[in-house]
């Protein structure tokens, strides 16, 4: 697997006796976009933030590029480019749509520590910021407070301000979570024109956005691999239709 | 020796049974309610109060322990029903700023009611004698009989929580509000139960302890802040945790008192020994608070059970009663204050009131130290409970600086920043590690560690302070002996330091201050390194206080540790609120009003603090967004029309004339 560009290897996360992630060897190489599908509580949320480096893994190893990334912080990784959105959409609420993602785009441009230009005045922050917005189509709330968006298009400026980061690996977390049909199938067209551009890990409960989109499923259940495979394989794995399909029956 | 040494470890248990008393409270108070209850000595007090009062009525020390108890339960009741249960979705802040107001009313009460004197508490003549535990070494019987008690009442607890189905229902609703709530157990009553259960351990702890401490108005502060190192250290919300950190501090506190002087006589010369042997054994055990949160940030014995949830909730936003209503009037507004501060030497002295420039002098002096605190409590979002601290480094290099004969203020005063910089740099590396309610205890702990510091600075006037043998001078290009000229360079820092103020708000750097106040953890997964923003915000913050500091050192032409009480630290923070947060003219408008209110008031009443009391649970619940939300405009840019809402019948006086 020398070409996988984000890749783990045994990791396992315990909370109190409970494996929330256990073991799990998984790859992810350019380009490619991965669903990670699993029931509720299977441990999902927690690999990401494994991944991401909101939790570091009691055993295992993350590894970016080759090279082991386990005990770098959010913030480092971040920076070499693994960039995420939160389950719970995760925006600057008091800010306008502009300034968050500027905020964003600000982090990978250069330190911060300038205490006397104003930030506002930055062109190419502003104009990266916009030119993200308008992929997005939010060019037109651009000078909105945040906190008045939505709930469809937060999730979208959360997948702004992740874009506009330039990001070596993205990782989404149920970015459809709470969207209504029409809002999931703009999400879902724009997650298929990402496809090919980024390497994407996305989680996702709609199996039908996941069958449209992935080019290769993992099936977690009680923190643990049950299946990796093309999507109709893992469609006909008698032990996912077990684990997960099975329990979910209804939710299809 | 030995036995000698037998006694100090019985005094320290004693101390740190003490401590788990007033800690398992808190802890309890903490771990359910989320709540952070600084009015928590208070209580302590009211205990060795009630308790002694009823003692010498009627005579029986029995009678004072169980009246304390169940007085403290149910003032404690009371206390949650009216103020307390209100607080619990607040954010920290607001529960500081109320509990602090909470003691203000309490201690002031008590001066009221008993006086300032202090209350002389019997011992019990069963226990007046002593007890040979070991031959030839007696102990006071009293003092032992504390231990058995405390540890009487830490064991009933104990059985209370691990045994009943209240303590059942207590460590359910610990681990799982929700859940508790739903399983429709009524959680309400829960949480008062809980609330007066601490009251009373604290009451019950005060009592014990009130025959060998002096009884009187605010004793129970300092026992408080001695508590909230023992939560730190424990690990907040675990009573196991305060039960082992309590003994820990208070074996700690009592042996490093004893024997930290011997012991660093066999190190350093006895000159040297005898002057930091002192200081450091009263900073002690916030130096183990430190090291422990270093190496384990959670306390020793972190609380099972506690999630993180994976979003921050968002703050309720309702708006702050009268938001916006004097908008119109915001550009007079701040005419008039800044004609007012200009102006003001000219008036006093056609007024023939000097008086008027040296009180102007301290409002600024205070707005430079609020200015400073707004950058990190709020722009940032980091509730510091200890700032007043580098008030008093600022004040002490330059006290310091002078006595060796530097007079210069161009050397003293950048050196005054420098230090407290420096310091702030350094108690932020552990501060920082952790956050919300940790943090707030941790700079509070920190200040009080220096407090007691300067207060062993013998050769600086120890606990008395120190007179200012000159003012700061200037080449002769001011002269600070000269009221006016003072007040014009003092105007003219605080008009230099808003400025810069308002740039760094707008730049990179404030942007990114913003944005760890709205959302860290969204801060960090975009690649910011938020310790670092944060540390440098301590850092120029505390350089800018300490700016502050040398000047109040000048002012005042005195130095002591008086300067960083932690009621200092209060009081910079009820003017940041009061003024608005994250306004540098808020930091003005709340020196003002409150360097004001506090004159007006105390020439009113030597009660004045009870008002002040009053005052600040008012703006917590009704005052939000401070004096300068008056004066806002309201979002969207527009201003609110004044006859909006409930304000309607206050039409006929702000509608404008046409
Ligand atoms: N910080 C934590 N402390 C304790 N337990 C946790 C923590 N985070 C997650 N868990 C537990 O770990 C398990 C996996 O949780 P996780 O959130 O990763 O599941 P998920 O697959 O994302 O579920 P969902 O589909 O509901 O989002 C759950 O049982 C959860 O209760
Ligand atoms: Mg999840």
């Amino acid at each position: 697997m020398g070409e996988a560009i984000l890749q783990t290897a045994g990791v396992t996360k315990t909370f109190g006796g409970l494996n929330a992630v256990d073991a799990v060897d998984f790859t992810l190489a350019p380009g490619e976009l991965v669903a990670v599908i699993g029931p509720n509580g299977a441990g999902k949320t927690t690999f990401v933030n494994l991944l991401s480096g909101a939790l570091r893994p009691d055993t295992g190893a993350v590894m970016f590029e080759g090279r082991d990334i386990s005990r770098l912080p959010v913030h480092a990784r971040a920076r070499l480019g693994i960039t995420r959105s939160f389950q719970i959409a995760s925006i600057f609420p008091g800010l306008t749509v502009m300034e968050n993602v500027a905020l964003a785009a600000q982090a990978h441009a250069g330190h911060s520590f300038r205490f006397w230009g104003e930030v506002a005045h930055e062109a190419p922050l502003r104009r990266k910021a916009h030119a993200q917005l308008a992929e997005l189509g939010l060019a037109d709330c651009a000078d909105r407070q945040a906190a008045q968006l939505s709930h469809g298009e937060k999730r979208l400026l959360e997948i702004a301000m992740a874009l506009v980061t330039a990001p070596r690996v993205l990782l989404l977390d149920e970015p459809m979570a709470g969207l209504g049909i029409a809002e999931a199938r703009r999400m879902i067209d724009f997650i298929a024109a990402l496809k090919g551009r980024f390497t994407i890990l996305l989680v996702e409960h709609d199996m039908e956005a996941v069958f449209a989109l992935a080019d290769r499923v993992f099936v977690l259940a009680s923190g643990a691999r049950v299946a990796d495979g093309l999507p109709d394989e893992v469609r006909a794995d008698a032990r996912v239709q077990l684990a997960y399909l099975g329990a979910e029956d209804e939710d299809l | 020796m030995h036995l000698l040494f037998v006694e100090q470890i019985l005094n320290g248990l004693q101390l740190g049974i003490i401590l788990f008393l007033m800690a398992a409270g808190l802890t309890l108070t903490f771990g359910i309610m989320n709540l952070v209850n600084l009015a928590h000595g208070s209580l302590f007090m009211l205990g060795a109060y009630m308790g002694v009062t009823f003692q010498l009525l009627t005579g029986s020390f029995v009678l004072g322990f169980m009246f304390a108890g169940v007085a403290t339960f149910l003032i404690g009741l009371v206390m949650e029903r009216l103020v307390i249960r209100h607080l619990y979705a607040r954010s920290h802040l607001d529960q500081v700023m109320c509990t602090v107001g909470l003691v203000y009313v309490f201690n002031e009460a008590t001066r009221m009611a008993f006086g300032p004197e202090p209350l002389h508490a019997p011992v019990p003549a069963l226990l007046s004698g002593t007890v040979e535990l070991l031959p030839g070494a007696p102990y006071p019987a009293y003092r032992l009989a504390m231990i058995v008690a405390g540890l009487a009442i830490g064991g009933l607890l104990y059985g209370l929580i691990a045994r009943t189905r209240t303590g059942m229902l207590i460590r359910a609703g610990a681990s799982n509000r929700v859940m508790t709530s739903v399983l429709g157990v009524n959680i309400g009553t829960i949480y008062a139960v809980v609330f007066g259960l601490g009251a009373a351990l604290a009451g019950l702890a005060g009592f014990i302890a009130a025959p060998i401490l002096t009884v009187y108005p605010g004793m129970g502060d300092n026992v408080l802040i001695l508590a909230l190192v023992v939560l730190v250290v424990g690990g907040m919300g675990s009573v196991k945790g305060a039960f082992v950190a309590a003994l820990l501090v208070g074996v700690i506190d009592t042996i490093g008192r004893a024997y930290l002087k011997d012991v660093m006589g066999l190190m350093l010369s006895p000159v040297a020994a005898n002057t930091v042997a002192p200081a450091l054994a009263s900073m002690l055990i916030y130096i183990l608070m430190a090291v422990v949160l270093f190496f384990r940030p959670e306390g020793l014995v972190p609380a099972a059970g506690m999630r993180r949830p994976e979003a921050p909730s968002e703050p309720a936003s309702d708006a702050p009663l009268g938001a916006g209503l004097l908008a119109r009037w915001r550009v007079p507004a701040i005419g008039l204050l800044g004609g007012g501060f200009l102006l003001l030497p000219l008036v006093a002295g056609l007024a023939d009131s000097p008086f008027w420039v040296d009180m102007g002098v301290r409002v600024i002096i205070f707005a430079i130290a609020a200015l400073s605190l707004d950058l990190i409590l709020g722009q940032t979002g980091l509730v510091s409970f200890g700032h007043a601290l580098y008030l008093g480094v600022g004040a002490y290099v330059v006290g310091i600086l002078a006595d060796k004969g530097v007079e210069s203020g161009v050397v003293q005063w950048p050196l005054a920043m420098a230090v407290s910089a420096a310091l702030a740099a350094a108690l932020s590396m552990v501060a920082l590690r952790t956050s919300g309610t940790f943090f707030i205890m941790i700079t509070l702990a920190f200040a009080q560690m220096m407090f007691y510091g300067a207060s062993s600075l013998y050769d600086y006037g120890g606990d008395d302070g120190m007179h200012l043998s000159v003012r700061s001078t200037f080449g002769g290009l001011v002269d600070l002996y000269d009221a006016t000229q003072f007040y014009y360079l003092a105007l003219a820092l605080l008009v230099v330091l808003a400025g810069l103020n308002i740039r760094l708000a707008r730049s990179r750097f404030g942007m990114v201050l913003k944005g760890i106040r709205v959302n860290e953890r969204r801060m960090q997964a975009v690649g910011f390194s938020t310790f670092r923003y944060k540390l440098v915000a301590c850092a120029i913050s505390a350089a800018v206080c300490g700016l502050a500091g040398a000047m109040l050192a000048n002012a005042a032409e005195f130095v002591g540790p008086q300067f960083m009480d932690w009621t200092r630290s209060a009081e910079l923070m009820i003017m940041v609120v009061a003024g608005g947060l994250a306004t540098p003219l808020g930091a003005v408008v709340g020196a003002l009003a409150y360097l004001g209110l506090e004159k007006y008031l105390s020439d009113l009443t030597i009660h004045w603090r009870l008002a002040f009391g009053v005052l600040l649970i008012l703006l917590v619940f009704v005052g939000r967004g401070g004096l300068g939300a008056l004066f806002a405009p309201a979002p969207g840019g527009e201003t609110v029309p004044a006859h909006k809402g409930s304000f309607r019948w206050a039409r006929p006086f702000f509608r404008p004339r046409a």
